[in-house]
């Protein structure tokens, strides 16, 4: 017993010398933990097959804050619960400036209200807040988390700006495949990607052989249409090309009324929709009863990295959800 | 609204009238036993055996026998609870034990969901119920309990009625028929939670009990109001709830509260002695209710008004925010000169997303004046603002942008955006963009895909004709003749540089 304690205490300088970064969401940790490296320690509060809308601070929360040097969340109102958290941590490091990094700046985002008007209060004025879910904004992220490390940690800065270097690799050569990102390099890729020229660059360049990865792999399902149980998926749905013809919630929040459901049916019948995407942390009746009488599959899809058993990083979450709809689109 | 009942609402209406007639039964019970928030305790402890359940690993999609078994056992366990702990004296009441009940069975509820991922999704469930999905079989399946303790309330209806109408003390073991009727109660309570909701089934147990409870002393008649107008408010309430696109179940809890209203009012009438009165006092406490709604809506919170507050939206700190007010803007043509300002410090913006809306509002309206800060973007840190700009600059063919094109190009790093701005030049007419092009051509370090494009971009656009491998030919050609190349329409309908003649 002795010398497990003497052990512990030997362990322990070693990981306080670490920078400690809290994180509100696992995707957020993960990527944190990429970035950081040796250099840091990174734990995230909220359960991966929790709603992060509907996570509420507590008392084990406000600890893991306490003794953060980093508090990282994503910010657009997806945790506005993170406030509370860091209010009450009592840690004067992570209120403002360095030690709080709200990672989604700068990312794209969808659903950005179009015109002001009178009606204005109805809509989420920060666009929708899932947008770790498309790989571009997830390299953003990593940057954004890469910047924040460096300028709390000087000294490290060399490291997360490597680490950085080969996650932005990764990522990209998930996305299309090793072959292409060899010959092109990354960030031309994305380029195109994001201003829509990616297949009229590979045609005409017939690197069309070389293509791989995810965006391979989703060309099968480009322009089919899904039902998606939140508005969870718009930014997967953009990057890999299939459209999300309904929600089986009407408005986002509020369970799914029946009126809609049956609106919902009939799109799902008319438009041959072979897919309902459900969260992790949404109940599936709603989705199993339209499916029943469809022949629509559900698939219970994670949101957040962890969100299904085994499936612990950012690449292996999309990596998943891609493989379970293709096969339920076969 | 018409009167045709949807057919997907079908099985739901059937729980609901199922629910009706067990509740209503109880509620009597209930009532006669001034019990009211037995329900809600029992219900809670059915939700909180639930959770257990689910803390003990069971999973709610594939075991929900399970967990409605444990949700029973705990149910169980309550009813013991309730049946010892009735007190002979009054100095605590029951309804304070049944209180407490709840208060606790909430709590336990929330700390065993606190260790559950989707904990704060079940406990709205559990609040709410799942009417509007209910199956068939579930139907079927909760029809048959209510039906089994229907006919054991039937059997023994005698014990059970001395036990909440008075002579409790005529009875041989007052405790165990109490402990009979909890633990029948929770069996009832236990399925109906599962279907309707906490609330929905304490409205149905208490709300049409104590409008039967206005009109009729003996209990049959009692019952009869109570199903009947129990049945009319749940098809009433399924009926709207899909029309507006509204939760079933607090719909119709706020039904029942209504028509609990207007009996009220009814019976108020029947009863009074002076019925000039009672029109009085019912007409003044409705203005009193009129004046509370209407100083609700009197102190509504007005927005700014949607210009303005697109003004202030574009010194946000939000990106969102700024995209918002830039959207705005193209609304408000006729305001031009007062937003133009606003959107020119947009397109200095820190996000990439942000200074490519504002290039592109500019563009479209066609604000030539702002210029040489739009091509700016030409020269942007990210090369995606780059291309973007590219393309934009390009619809407006202004001869002024060649230069601009060239020393962006001379800049650029990315081979394949370099070459794209010389060709933008080439398009407008620049001899400097064929200088730049021909300069690639001969430069060894750059990639041969980016050498086949820059050739097809100049090739087209001179007079004289080479190959992709006559580059020395084509250099000695525009030595020769640079100074007196001029651009203009060839006769193969292209514009080049050919020599004059």
């Amino acid at each position: 017993m002795k010398l497990l304690i003497f052990l512990a205490l030997l362990g322990a300088p070693q990981d306080d010398k670490k920078v400690k970064v809290v994180t509100t969401l696992q995707a957020l940790c993960h990527v944190a933990q990429k970035v950081g490296g040796d250099r840091v320690v990174a734990t995230a509060l909220v359960h991966p097959r929790r709603d992060p809308h509907r996570a509420t601070a507590d008392p084990q929360m406000q600890k893991e804050a306490g003794r953060a040097d980093l508090f990282i969340e994503l910010g657009r109102s997806l945790e506005v619960w993170a406030k509370d958290v860091v209010q009450n941590s009592g840690n004067t490091r992570i209120q403002t400036g360095a030690g709080r990094l709200f990672a989604g700046k700068g990312c794209s985002v969808e659903e950005v209200p179009q015109v002001l008007s009178k009606e204005w209060g109805d809509i989420h004025p920060e666009g929708n807040p899932h947008v770790w879910l498309d790989p571009l904004n997830i390299k953003t992220i990593a940057k954004n988390v890469a910047e924040a490390l460096s300028s709390v940690d000087p000294e490290g800065k060399g490291t997360y700006e490597a680490n950085l270097k080969s996650f932005d690799r990764e990522i990209d050569e998930a996305m299309f495949g090793k072959d292409l990102v060899e010959s092109e390099g990354g960030d031309l890729l994305w380029r195109k990607e994001r201003l829509g020229k990616l297949d009229a660059y590979l045609k005409d360049e017939g690197l069309e052989a070389k293509l791989g990865g995810w965006t391979m792999k989703s060309r099968a399902m480009r322009g089919t249409k899904v039902v998606s149980y939140h508005k969870t998926f718009v930014y997967l749905a953009r990057r890999f090309g299939f459209e999300i013809a309904s929600e089986l919630e009407e408005k986002p929040g509020i369970a799914p009324p029946a009126k809609h459901l049956e609106h919902v049916l009939e799109l799902i019948q008319r438009e041959k929709v072979r897919v309902i995407l459900n969260e992790v942390y949404y109940p599936t009746g709603a989705a199993d009863y339209v499916a029943g009488s469809t022949g629509a599959k559900v698939v219970v899809a994670p949101v957040d990295v962890g969100g299904i058993d085994g499936v612990d990083s950012y690449i292996g979450t999309i990596d998943y959800i891609l493989d379970q709809m293709a096969a339920a689109m076969k | 609204m018409n009167l045709h009942f949807p057919d997907l609402l079908f099985w739901p209406l059937m729980a609901a009238l199922v629910l009706t007639g067990i509740h209503v039964y109880l509620g009597i019970h209930v009532i006669g036993r001034k019990v009211i928030f037995v329900d809600l305790a029992l219900a809670q402890i059915a939700a909180l055996g639930a959770a257990f359940g689910v803390l003990m690993g069971y999973e709610i999609e594939h075991s929900p026998a399970g967990l409605f078994l444990y949700s029973l056992a705990f149910t169980v366990l309550a009813a013991l609870i309730f049946s010892i702990t009735k007190l002979k004296s009054d100095e605590i009441p029951h309804e304070a034990i049944i209180g407490i009940t709840y208060a606790v069975a909430v709590a336990t509820t929330m700390i065993v969901l606190a260790r559950s991922p989707l904990g704060p999704n079940e406990f709205d469930r559990m609040m709410k119920g799942e009417l509007l999905y209910v199956t068939r079989d579930k139907v079927l399946l909760t029809a048959g309990i209510y039906a089994a303790v229907g006919i054991f309330h039937g059997v023994f209806r005698k014990q059970f009625f001395a036990l909440s109408f008075g002579n409790r003390d005529s009875l041989r073991r007052p405790r165990l028929w109490d402990f009979f009727f909890y633990a029948s109660f929770g069996f009832v309570v236990t399925s109906s939670v599962a279907i309707a909701g906490v609330f929905l089934v304490f409205c149905l147990l208490v709300i049409p009990a104590v409008g039967a409870l206005l009109f009729a002393e003996r209990t049959l008649p009692r019952l009869a109001i109570g199903w009947f107008g129990g049945a009319l408010i749940c098809l009433l309430g399924l009926k709207v709830a899909w029309e507006q696109n509204l939760p079933p179940s607090p719909l119709i809890v706020f039904l029942f509260a209504s028509v609990l209203m207007v009996a009220a009012l009814v019976k108020y009438f029947l009863r009074a002695s002076s019925k000039v009165g009672a029109l009085i006092r019912t007409v003044s406490f409705a203005l009193v209710f009129l004046g509370f709604g209407a100083g609700v809506w009197v102190f509504r919170h007005r927005g700014e008004e949607p210009f303005e507050q697109a003004l202030h939206f574009a010194h946000s700190e939000d990106e969102t925010r700024k995209l918002t007010a830039l959207n705005t803007f193209e609304a408000y043509p006729e305001r031009k000169e007062k937003w133009l300002p606003h959107a020119l410090t947009l397109l200095a913006d820190r996000a990439g997303m942000v200074r490519i809306r504002a290039l592109e509002l500019l563009v479209q309206v066609q604000e030539v004046s702002v210029l040489p800060q739009m091509v700016r973007l030409l020269r942007d840190p990210e090369d995606h603002v780059r291309e973007r700009c590219l393309d934009l600059l390009h619809g407006l063919g202004n001869p002024d942008l060649s230069k601009h094109f060239i020393a962006a190009g001379d800049r650029e790093e990315a081979v394949d955006l370099r070459v794209r701005m010389y060709e933008e030049a080439l398009e407008l007419g620049d001899p400097v963009a064929v200088d730049r092009l021909l300069a690639l051509l001969e430069n060894p370090e750059i990639p041969r895909r980016r050498k086949e494009k820059a050739y097809k971009g100049l090739a087209p656009h001179v007079e004289f004709p080479f190959g992709p491998e006559e580059v020395p030919r084509f250099r000695a050609w525009w030595e020769a003749n640079r100074a007196r190349v001029r651009w203009g329409l060839a006769a193969d309908g292209q514009n080049k540089f050919s020599v004059e003649r």
